[in-house]
């Protein structure tokens, strides 16, 4: 075992000590950090905080509500300034006091029409604040719940007549959180799921596996790299996820209403799809380094798995169009396409628990068989220089092993 | 008992039979030669006996049985094509190998140090592998074969690429392997390396055993045919000598097949020639070496 820890650990070293990795493992989070940068800016730099004034015949705003919910300091209500005389609210306008003023008429209550003056096109933030405010007002006698639910507009469950089968038009985050599992998923597995091809076709080219042959069984070495695969893979997550975990978390803090989208479940089920399915494709990348000679010759073959991986993505319209038909089932089970079609799945509708349950499953078999597969491929096809390994020989090592 | 036996092992690689029927045995102590021209299946047969190939047929035993994980710590093996990460300072590739073969760190610490400067690369522990010269990997190789001090020492071709004095100093570390108790089993085509240091040989040709048995003993058997006579006067003709060659300030005799070495000095003695020097010329491994190999080639001639 302690051999095994040392593969593991000198593997998981070399890969994620090397500048190329580094790179490719910041990089992303920096760009995630420098698109959130120029956003904020944006918005920061279109901010006007002048305030807003009203000239209320109707009195519907003679005891306006303020909002109670904490105010983030960027995005604060803008202050409301009440005019008896409309001369009064024009002429602060003028003088540059207030951006715009909103007058509403004494028979406001019936043709619900207010009218809004102001130099230049005021930004969203004036009609939405002022909005706020009104219907705070208007909603002041009524319960707290009721008022939240007006607020919030309906929330709208499609089922089919299969008891299982649900949409909602949920938060943007719950079709967000998905998505970006699928990113993940991919960028790990395009980024670091070659790294244990190129560094079997290395040791082949520069005869070290000679002399880790001699020192540990086939299985430990290709359990050793795998592992330690693992957790450059896990690493890989771990880091992109940071700024976004680290974003969410700080919503749950500090906006309530952020709690009910956080889904722990769904974070582990994630890890319950990536982990196999990265595993899976991570070993039969072994596998292929251990049958050719020189990693470009690799990477050719690499196709042949890389791209059912995509093959969800290719067929995302299917997926969420119709995520009951045959095919969206067939991907969600199939081992190579199951992560990506049920996270895509999951964005839109809630996927079936024993869909989930199977192909989860599923995949942490096709995982152990590729590793058995892996392992024996890595025994026949390790010590070949030169010469490619055929399927032939793999098969006909299968059917010795059977008549032995 | 034997510390290395294969026993009728073949092994083909499609329609190549690398190895074919070979058996060998390598006794506790021994230094032994594994020699052949290139591609005969010495480095298959090592693999087989490594367990790094399963052989089609016959059975192979090391340190007394089949091999476990536990004996691959007290083998040490040496392929031909050197096998060290090239782009990590030495220092950590030797330590890395050293720990697989089951070496605390501790030990690797107190035995690199010493073995860095024996051969010379104290200087470069730091420096990457592929930074130095082919001589230089050649004895970091060498580290990592022999510093979890192994019982078995499987090398290939320990001494190419080294000059005179790093050849000098890995035979004279051999040497001392091998009085220490290590058994070494030596693949190389340095005929001469093998005459000086090998107890017994294998000579493999085309997957086939060609020659087996201690040296002495082989290099008697092709012995016999030719004598190095050296003498103040030219020679006259003698019978059952064939031919007379001047070799080396005498002559190089070479008898009838039918004629014996004592038939020809006594045939001299009663002729009265002056004799300084009378010796079997006992063909060298290499002269051997070219003789069964070409034989092989040419059966008809």
């Amino acid at each position: 075992m302690s051999k095994v820890w040392t593969i593991i650990t000198y593997e998981y070293r070399r890969h994620v000590l090397r500048k190329r990795f580094l790179f490719a493992l910041l990089s992303i989070p920096l760009w995630l950090l420098i698109m959130a940068v120029v956003a904020v800016l944006a918005v920061v730099l279109t901010l006007d905080n002048t305030p807003i004034g009203y000239v209320d015949h109707s009195g519907v705003l003679a005891n306006p509500v303020a909002s109670s919910e904490e105010e983030v300091p960027l995005f604060a209500d803008l202050e409301m300034i009440p005019y008896a005389q409309e001369q009064d609210a024009r002429a602060d306008l003028e003088a540059g006091k207030i951006q715009a003023y909103y007058v509403l008429e004494a028979d406001f209550l019936q043709t619900r029409q207010a009218r809004l003056v102001s130099k230049e096109e005021p930004g969203d933030q004036v009609s939405s604040d002022f909005e706020t405010l009104l219907s705070r007002t208007l909603a002041a006698g009524l319960p707290d719940d009721v008022a939240q639910r007006i607020f919030d507009g309906p929330v709208i469950e499609t089922r089919t007549t299969q008891e299982d089968l649900e949409a909602q038009n949920e938060t943007w985050l719950k079709i967000a959180i998905p998505f970006a599992a699928v990113a993940i998923l991919l960028l790990v597995i395009f980024s670091t799921g070659g790294y244990l091809m190129q560094s079997v076709v290395e040791e082949k080219e520069n005869r070290t596996m000679e002399i880790l042959a001699t020192s540990l069984s086939p299985m430990q070495i290709m359990g050793g790299k795998i592992i330690a695969l693992i957790g450059v893979g896990l690493t890989q997550v771990l880091v992109w996820a940071f700024l976004p975990i680290l974003a969410l978390i700080l919503a749950v803090i500090y906006i309530p209403t952020f709690q009910a989208s956080m889904d722990w479940p769904f974070l582990g089920l994630f890890f319950l799809l990536l982990v196999p399915t990265f595993v899976m494709i991570s070993a039969f990348m072994a596998a292929i380094g251990a049958t050719v000679t020189e990693s470009s010759e690799g990477q050719q073959i690499t196709g042949l798995i890389t791209l059912p991986v995509m093959v969800p993505i290719m067929l995302i319209n299917v997926l969420m169009s119709d995520p009951g038909s045959p095919i969206s089932v067939f991907l969600s089970l199939f081992p190579l396409t199951s992560a990506n079609a049920i996270l895509i799945r999951m964005a839109t509708s809630t996927v079936p628990a024993w869909q989930i349950a199977v192909a989860v499953a599923l995949l942490i078999l096709s995982a152990i068989g590729s590793l058995w597969l892996a392992g024996r491929i890595f025994r026949l096809g390790m010590l070949r220089y030169g010469q490619r390994l055929r399927w032939k020989d793999i098969f006909a090592s299968f059917t010795r092993q059977r008549a032995q | 008992m034997s510390i290395v036996e294969l026993s009728h092992v073949t092994k083909s690689f499609g329609s190549l039979k690398a190895v074919d029927d070979v058996s060998l045995s390598v006794q506790p102590g021994e230094f032994f030669g594994l020699l052949g021209p290139n591609g005969a299946g010495k480095t298959t047969s090592i693999r087989i006996l490594l367990d790094i190939f399963k052989p089609e047929s016959g059975s192979v035993s090391i340190l007394g049985g089949p091999m476990t994980e536990d004996k691959k710590n007290r083998i040490g093996y040496m392929p031909e094509e050197r096998g060290l990460y090239q782009d990590i300072p030495l220092e950590r590739a030797l330590t890395y190998l050293a720990s697989l073969k089951g070496l605390s760190s501790t030990e690797i610490h107190n035995r690199l140090g010493g073995y860095l400067e024996r051969f010379d690369l104290a200087s470069s522990r730091k420096k990457k592998v592929k930074e130095l010269s082919k001589g230089m990997q050649q004895k970091a190789q060498i580290i990592s074969t022999i510093i979890h001090q192994p019982k078995l020492l499987i090398i290939d071709e320990p001494f190419s690429g080294l000059d005179p004095v790093n050849t000098q100093m890995v035979k004279d570390l051999l040497l001392d392997l091998h009085r220490q108790g290590a058994t070494i089993i030596m693949s190389t085509h340095q005929m001469h390396q093998v005459e000086e240091l090998c107890d017994r040989i294998l000579l493999i040709d085309h997957g086939k055993v060609m020659l087996y048995g201690p040296l002495a003993e082989i290099r008697k058997r092709f012995s016999g045919h030719a004598l190095l006579v050296r003498t103040p006067a030219p020679l006259p003709p003698i019978p059952g000598v064939a031919g007379i060659e001047k070799a080396n300030g005498g002559y190089r005799l070479t008898m009838d097949p039918d004629a014996t070495p004592q038939a020809v000095l006594k045939h001299m003695v009663a002729q009265d020639i002056q004799i300084e020097q009378f010796e079997i010329a006992a063909p060298t491994l290499d002269e051997i070496f070219i003789r069964v190999v070409t034989e092989r080639e040419q059966p008809s001639a």
